[in-house]
């Protein structure tokens, strides 16, 4: 399969185009949810042991 | 595997529209209600225009009409835009459409330059009478719905050059075991035409009819600058 | 419990003020605005059983006020992507007051751009088939792919710079109803305030407007490539893109002014958005708007001069034909008068300015209507066989309209239930209370830190 048969095969099947949009999807929303939880472990526990030059 | 085209003869034609009223009957195209065809929403898959003369041309007052199928384009850009391959470009070279499958976005309808592409603006309906006359061919298969098939509302439909009865032939030479002939087949339009304007064939085939009056001087293609080689082929007047 | 630390900010009890309590005028207009969206809903309902037939649509004219307004929708959104990303990204920091007021217009007028392509569809019923047999050679793939991941980034972005303010009214609100309460616990996602927190906060924030930029970008490009696809006179041209993007920041931007002033006006935030920041806007506008015109005429001079003729006949359509009444009175709305007010009127004056915003967002949707019809009228080859008309039914006004009032109604209803201006970034303390984590060196003749 040449470069150019396979682009055709990706823009013109029934079916992949669907599937690019799940996929894109996906990884924006696991994404999301990573940098979420990344933000909020911002506040537990083993940031507060951390030493700070003030208190709250 | 065949190529199949129209040629249409416009020193022959003779603008009786029986080609638009075969193919009514042919393919059950929904009849509208006049003050919906007053809107624009008739559907005529093979249309008859006149085409308007020069202003102030004397030469061009002559009456002149272009009957108008689908061009079956090689490159059609209908089907580049359609989201979800509801129609498409077969093996023959014939652009179909499969109604059980169309969305109904109508992104299809306008991007085909040609217009030849028309929406089930209401569910079809028909008068008393003629609903008992309703051709019952069809083209199946899975998930697909094709040809005379009565479409549902929401859907696109369009000339198809009769794929049943391209369907039906094969079907035939096969019962019978023998080798299908591309003479086999012509649509209803170019079996009904009063004034033999029409010719069908294969343009694979260097022999067939259309191959050898798709070469002649008058021979013509609609918007052959768009890129889009139709397989329907005009012969100019004159 | 435990309730988290939250930055001081002077206007605090004026920001969170209109959260507390909906008044009864409050009430009569989300009833009255849902009158309006569920009269549409019906409409919607009716043409879903009857079929399209009931629009005013017809062959060749396929498209029509759906579209229109899925265009529209789509740019308005356009203008909280703006504010809160691209000025971001270009560090203007006087956009901080305004930018969840904006992002909620993004928020708010995206499910409506969707809807619109919904309501557009012959059989709706059938959209998974997009996914299904989705062919991504299709520009609505594209449009798919780009405005879904849109939505849900800019869902998520707005909820990302709320979380601090959602914590802060689960900690500050106690007097409201239980269940609003229960509602800001669980949407603040147990938030803390702790340095660290709001210090990854702001790297998140920051590299999303990135992100954000590029989306917004690629948007509103795609959904003008829905026609600059097609090979029919006055779409299939080059500059659609940029012309569709300029154009929804520049409706989006005028949006922005509009819901600003009614929010100081009905919620008293005099303090909190000060004429400055009309100010500010009032430069950006007349920017847009003098780049509005250079598109104009860039795009029509092009066409004109090159001659072409089923090109032509679309551009005395526009100029001369069926639409000319149409696309004069866009010229009037979105660049004589407002370019006049804004240069003019517009400084120091939020009645001017609001009036002006209101021509433009007037003018723009005329405009993208004058972008989609008259191509239609004369398509390629049928221009000098049929000839399309078209005029919208009352379906597609009260579908319209019931859309319009839907945008108004979430918003309305969005203020009455979180603070509309961003408490923690107008802080005053923020600053310094990260900067023991952010390490950063003291400059020279910098002031230390009064803890």
């Amino acid at each position: 399969m040449t470069p150019g048969e396979l682009a055709h095969f990706i823009v013109n099947t029934p079916g992949i185009g669907g599937a690019i949009v799940l996929i894109v999807i996906t990884i924006a929303i696991a994404t999301y949810i990573s940098l979420a939880r990344w933000i909020l472990k911002g506040g537990t526990e083993e940031n507060e042991r951390r030493p700070q030059r003030r208190s709250r | 595997m065949a190529r199949w085209s129209m040629v249409i003869d416009l020193d022959k034609c003779v603008a009786c529209q029986g080609c638009s009223i075969a193919c009514r009957f042919e393919n059950n195209t929904p009849i509208v209600p006049p003050e919906e065809a007053e809107l624009g929403r008739s559907m005529l898959w093979n249309e008859v225009f006149p085409l308007r003369a020069e202003e102030g041309d004397v030469a061009s007052e002559k009456a002149k009409f272009l009957t108008r199928p689908c061009m079956h384009c090689e490159n059609p850009p209908c089907v580049k835009v359609c989201p979800v391959g509801a129609t498409y470009k077969d093996d023959q070279g014939i652009v179909r459409q499969n109604y059980a499958r169309c969305i109904g976005c109508r992104f299809c309808t306008v991007a085909c330059p040609y217009g030849v592409r028309y929406f089930n603006w209401y569910a079809p309906q028909w008068e008393e009478g003629l609903d008992r006359h309703l051709n019952p061919d069809r083209v199946t298969g899975n998930k697909d719905l094709e040809g005379p098939a009565i479409r549902p509302r929401g859907v696109v439909e369009k000339c198809t050059y009769c794929i049943h009865r391209l369907h039906k032939a094969r079907a035939r030479a096969e019962a019978e075991g023998r080798e299908f002939r591309p003479d086999e087949y012509v649509p209803a339009c170019v079996q009904t035409c009063t004034g033999k304007a029409r010719f069908f064939g294969d343009l694979d085939d260097p022999d067939s009819i259309v191959s050898r009056l798709s070469q002649e001087r008058r021979a013509f293609r609609l918007l052959e600058e768009a890129g889009t080689h139709p397989k329907t082929i005009y012969l100019q007047e004159g | 419990m435990k309730t988290a630390w939250h930055p001081e900010n002077t206007y605090e009890s004026d920001i969170l003020a209109p959260v507390k309590k909906a008044t009864a005028v409050d009430w009569w207009l989300w009833i009255g605005l849902l009158a309006v969206v569920l009269a549409g809903l019906a409409a919607w309902v009716r043409q879903y059983i009857l079929g399209l037939g009931v629009t005013g649509m017809n062959r060749p004219v396929y498209w029509g006020v759906y579209l229109t307004d899925f265009v529209f929708f789509i740019g308005l959104a356009h203008s909280g992507t703006f504010i809160s990303a691209i000025l971001r990204v270009a560090g203007q920091s006087w956009r901080a007051p305004l930018t969840r007021a904006a992002e909620a217009i993004t928020l708010f007028s995206l499910p409506f751009g969707v809807a619109s392509i919904l309501i557009d569809m012959g059989r709706v019923d059938r959209l998974l088939n997009v996914i299904v047999y989705g062919r991504f050679q299709s520009p609505l793939l594209w449009d798919f792919t780009a405005v879904s991941l849109y939505l849900l980034s800019s869902v998520v972005f707005f909820y990302f710079s709320l979380l601090p303010d959602i914590a802060l009214c689960r900690d500050r609100l106690m007097d409201v109803p239980g269940w609003k309460h229960r509602m800001y616990e669980i949407l603040a996602l147990g938030w803390s305030g702790h340095p660290e927190q709001y210090h990854r906060l702001e790297k998140v924030l920051d590299g999303m407007a990135v992100f954000m930029t590029m989306v917004v970008v690629t948007v509103h490009t795609v959904v003008s490539w829905v026609f600059g696809m097609t090979i029919q006179p006055g779409w299939h041209t080059a500059l659609i893109g940029p012309f569709f993007l300029l154009g929804a920041i520049f409706s989006g931007t005028a949006a922005v002014v509009i819901v600003l002033a009614i929010l100081r006006k009905v919620y008293h935030l005099e303090n909190v958005l000060p004429v400055t920041l009309f100010n500010s806007l009032r430069k950006l506008l007349i920017t847009f708007t003098l780049g509005w015109i250079y598109m104009i005429i860039a795009e029509f001079l092009t066409t004109f001069y090159g001659n072409l003729p089923e090109e032509m006949e679309v551009f005395w359509q526009k100029f001369t034909g069926d639409f000319a009444l149409i696309f004069w009175a866009m010229v009037i709305l979105v660049f004589i008068v407002p370019l006049a007010i804004f240069v003019f009127r517009g400084k120091n004056s939020i009645p001017w300015m609001v009036t002006a915003s209101v021509l433009v967002n007037i003018g723009m949707w005329l405009e993208r209507y004058i972008v989609i019809i008259p191509t239609e009228t004369r398509p390629r080859l049928l221009y000098e066989l049929v000839q399309g008309r078209y005029t919208p039914t009352w379906t597609e006004w009260v579908i319209t309209a019931s859309m319009f009032a839907g945008l108004f109604l979430l918003y309305a209803v969005f203020t009455r239930l979180f603070p509309i201006i961003p408490l923690w970034e107008t802080a005053e303390t923020l600053e310094h209370e990260m900067e023991p984590l952010k390490r950063r060196p003291r400059r020279f003749g910098e002031r230390k830190a009064s803890a």
